[in-house]
């Protein structure tokens, strides 16, 4: 039980915009897909949703070519917010569920526990041009859900947000979670993919450069992170001509590196002492999410120039 | 990617998913599942386009003001009979003072001489219609020309009519009134009765009988033969009412598809620009989206258009009784218009409007998923807007020969059908076929239309991007 994404290519006139991209997301996850501004996030959810079709590879839900799956099983929280800012919640909402398929009681029944769930009762018969950004984001987001789909397609859910909403929905998202709703969603909050998802994929360039459970991920980067403070050398610049160590970052209060799998950390430890240094700090971790992100995309992912070189 | 490539390699189903497959761009939504639910999801997208439409304020203001024109436009005939009346009380006569200095005229004693005018004035039958004759006629002693000239200068007479004679002996006439319009309406009147007195005046000098006279002033045996058939059919005033009915339909035809396609247009943009479609094609087919919008605004529209439809009548009809309580006898003639052409009119009218809102809309609606921005509408509906026009500038030239060959071939073109052919039915003749036959091209045409249009969303509505060519567009097309 998965949604599957098999080698999917797709261009747009002489742009490449997804190369050969596969991934597959379980039933019942959450799956994180991060990548930078024009890495191909939204044209690979379209082509998930069915809106666009790849050139060639398939997707697959359970076996079955989404273009079969019943449309109502999606639910799809577009990028850019769309909704008609003339229309009043109530009307506009129950529009979209009776479209997706709900009956008019079961969208209204619905709705009312949503709203209320949202605390947003009291705008139910406002224009959405009226309601306020947040509001407005948790009017999308319902959108998206009110027709019980069993497959959520969210593209940067959490962007703009201010923490109260942001938490709001985050609690919308963990019960559909619960209800056993399979998630995508695309993110540039890193900490947030680390906070919510089973399973990520990175993407650059319209490739999968990184996939897998977060764990995994972290594992496949064959290395770990290693802290250091020695009190009397801040720099301790003997450390970039160490084997196997590659410092990140010296800041006010440790010194970061990545240190190589096969390396035994008391190396690190050994060295400090024959430098006579003085260690207050010294430990061991994962790379988080972002480090790993910075890595794989971001010496060349800068994102107001990532096409004049993606012609095919 | 070569051109070609993609014409030939897109003709393969998406579910062979050839990895060579070409690279395209079009945006395709859901076929099958969505499409079980088509005219559920298509009464949906109707239902709320209406009402999101009836109930916006600017629909609602715009429709209350043309209500409110409508309803005074009918009143313009009437107001212009008032105007055209004079100041004077509608259902009074118009007095004329008649001065003899001339002394005999024609050889007629003063008794002929007065009905002679009076004929002249009122009509042969002296009172064509009941009620007063529009002339009360009086004559006068000379010796009181000059309290009449004051009494004209005051208004309490309208017309003195001096009669005397040149030193030649040809009678000469002075016209005092007290209507200032350059238009007089009884100048015309008075100027035959010159006309006419001069001329029984010469023949009589000229020595003639009367008998003579009576026979020079016969009127011409003119027998007019209108070959054409339909003329032979038509009363007087059903041509006069399918003139007035032809510049009227198609200027409404003109206007209103211009104006409601426009609105689908712009709809349409609006809904790119929030971004809308990206939601709306999880849940719908383009088809569907294209359908619900086209049938929702024109429903929305038709009922405009009933409004001012049924206030407009309503007002036409009641110019009828307005008119008799304000002129008595010279009532109705607006209405005749409307009662002179048979319902079978109306509701071809009405048909062909529907028909032209359909094509055109599916047109606009197509294109405009190609813009970014609504302000970018205008410039992509250039071609239907030209068409449109072409057959509203064609109607001017051809409006004088309806039952030219010319004007029925091109009353055969379905962009140009609804006007033209509306000016055929009001004017010329149609056969009943005709009318089978342009229906049905037109519907030919409208499905093509839509097919095309149904095609240029489903591409456009995702293409945020530049605009592509025509030669772009038809390749798109092509594409399944």
């Amino acid at each position: 039980m998965s949604l599957t994404v098999e080698h999917i290519n797709k261009s747009f006139a002489q742009v490449k915009a997804i190369k050969d991209l596969s991934m597959e997301v379980q039933e019942g996850t959450i799956f994180g897909f991060l990548g930078a501004n024009g890495a191909g996030k939204t044209t690979t959810m379209r082509m998930i949703l069915d809106i666009l079709r790849p050139d060639s590879g398939r997707v697959t839900w359970n076996g079955k070519d989404v273009r079969e799956v019943p449309r109502r099983n999606w639910g799809y929280l577009p990028e850019e917010r769309g909704l008609y800012p003339k229309m009043r919640v109530d009307e506009q909402l129950l529009f979209l569920a009776r479209l997706n398929g709900l009956s008019k009681q079961a969208a209204e029944k619905e709705l009312t526990e949503w709203l209320d769930r949202f605390q947003i009762s009291a705008n139910r018969k406002k224009k959405i041009e009226e309601l306020s950004k947040g509001n407005q984001q948790k009017v999308q987001f319902l959108a998206t859900i009110l027709h019980d789909p069993t497959i959520l397609i969210m593209d940067e859910p959490f962007s703009g947000l201010d923490p109260v909403n942001a938490n709001v929905l985050k609690e919308a998202f963990l019960e559909m979670h619960r209800r056993g709703k399979t998630i995508i969603f695309s993110t540039h909050q890193l900490e947030q993919a680390e906070e919510l998802c089973q399973d990520i994929v990175i993407i650059n360039k319209g490739q999968s450069v990184v996939q897998g459970s977060v764990r995994e991920v972290k594992r496949q980067q064959g290395r770990n992170v290693a802290r250091l403070k020695l009190d009397n050398d801040p720099e301790a610049s003997w450390l970039d001509t160490l084997a196997g160590v590659q410092v990140t970052r010296r800041r006010e209060d440790y010194i970061e590196m990545h240190i190589q799998a096969n390396l035994n950390p008391n190396v690190i430890v050994e060295a400090a002492l024959q430098h006579g240094g003085i260690i207050s700090r010294f430990e061991l971790t994962e790379p988080s999410l972002t480090d790993i992100f910075i890595e794989q995309v971001g010496a060349f992912a800068l994102p107001d120039a990532p096409s004049a070189e993606l012609s095919a | 990617m070569s051109k070609k490539t993609v014409a030939t390699r897109d003709r393969e189903t998406p579910a062979q998913n050839v990895p060579e497959q070409g690279q395209t761009s079009v945006a395709v939504s859901a076929g099958g599942a969505a499409a079980q639910n088509t005219l559920r999801n298509i009464r949906l997208i109707i239902g709320r386009e209406y009402k999101n439409r009836v109930t916006q304020r600017s629909f609602i203001i715009t429709s209350v003001i043309l209500l409110v024109l409508v309803f005074l436009a009918a009143f313009i005939p009437t107001i212009g009979q008032l105007i055209k009346a004079g100041p004077t009380s509608p259902t009074s006569q118009t007095h004329i003072v008649v001065v003899n200095d001339a002394g005999s005229v024609a050889g007629l004693t003063d008794t002929q001489l007065a009905a002679t005018i009076g004929t002249t004035l009122n009509g042969t039958t002296g009172t064509q219609t009941a009620g007063p004759p529009a002339f009360a006629l009086s004559f006068s002693p000379s010796h009181a020309l000059a309290d009449l000239q004051q009494q004209v200068k005051s208004g309490q007479l309208d017309i003195l009519l001096v009669l005397d004679r040149a030193p030649n002996q040809d009678m000469r006439f002075t016209y005092y009134t007290t209507n200032s319009s350059t238009n007089d309406p009884n100048l015309s009147t008075v100027q035959a009765l010159t006309q006419e007195l001069i001329f029984l005046d010469t023949a009589h000098r000229l020595g003639l009988t009367s008998q003579e006279t009576q026979h020079l002033g016969a009127a011409p045996d003119l027998i007019v033969v209108q070959t054409q058939h339909s003329q032979a059919t038509r009363s007087q005033s059903e041509s006069a009412a399918g003139f007035v009915l032809a510049f009227a339909g198609v200027i409404l035809i003109f206007i209103s598809i211009q104006i409601y396609a426009g609105i689908v247009a712009t709809g349409v943009a609006e809904e790119k620009s929030s971004r809308m479609m990206e939601l709306l094609l999880n849940a719908a087919t383009p088809f569907q989206l294209l359908a619900g919008k086209i049938v929702g605004i024109g429903a929305a529209c038709l009922t405009q258009m009933g409004c001012l439809v049924v206030v407009g009548i309503g007002a036409l009809l009641l110019q009828t009784p307005l008119q008799s309580a304000l002129f008595g006898t010279h009532a109705g003639s607006f209405s005749q218009y409307l009662t002179g052409v048979s319902i079978p009119f109306y509701l071809l009218f009405l048909l062909y409007f529907l028909l032209a809102f359909f094509l055109y809309a599916a047109l606009y609606a197509g294109l405009a998923s190609l813009v970014k921005r609504q302000e970018e509408i205008q410039s992509v509906i250039m071609l239907p807007i030209l068409l449109l026009s072409s057959g509203y500038v064609l109607f001017f030239f051809v409006v004088a020969t309806p039952d030219a060959t010319v004007t029925k071939v091109l009353s055969y073109i379905p962009f140009w059908t609804p006007m033209l052919m509306m000016m055929r039915l009001a004017l010329g003749t149609v056969a009943w076929w005709e009318i089978v036959v342009t229906i049905a091209l037109m519907l030919l045409t409208i499905l093509a239309c839509t097919w095309f249009a149904a095609r240029l969303y489903r591409y456009g509505v995702l293409m945020y991007g530049q605009r592509p060519g025509l030669g772009q567009l038809l390749k798109l097309v092509r594409m399944n």
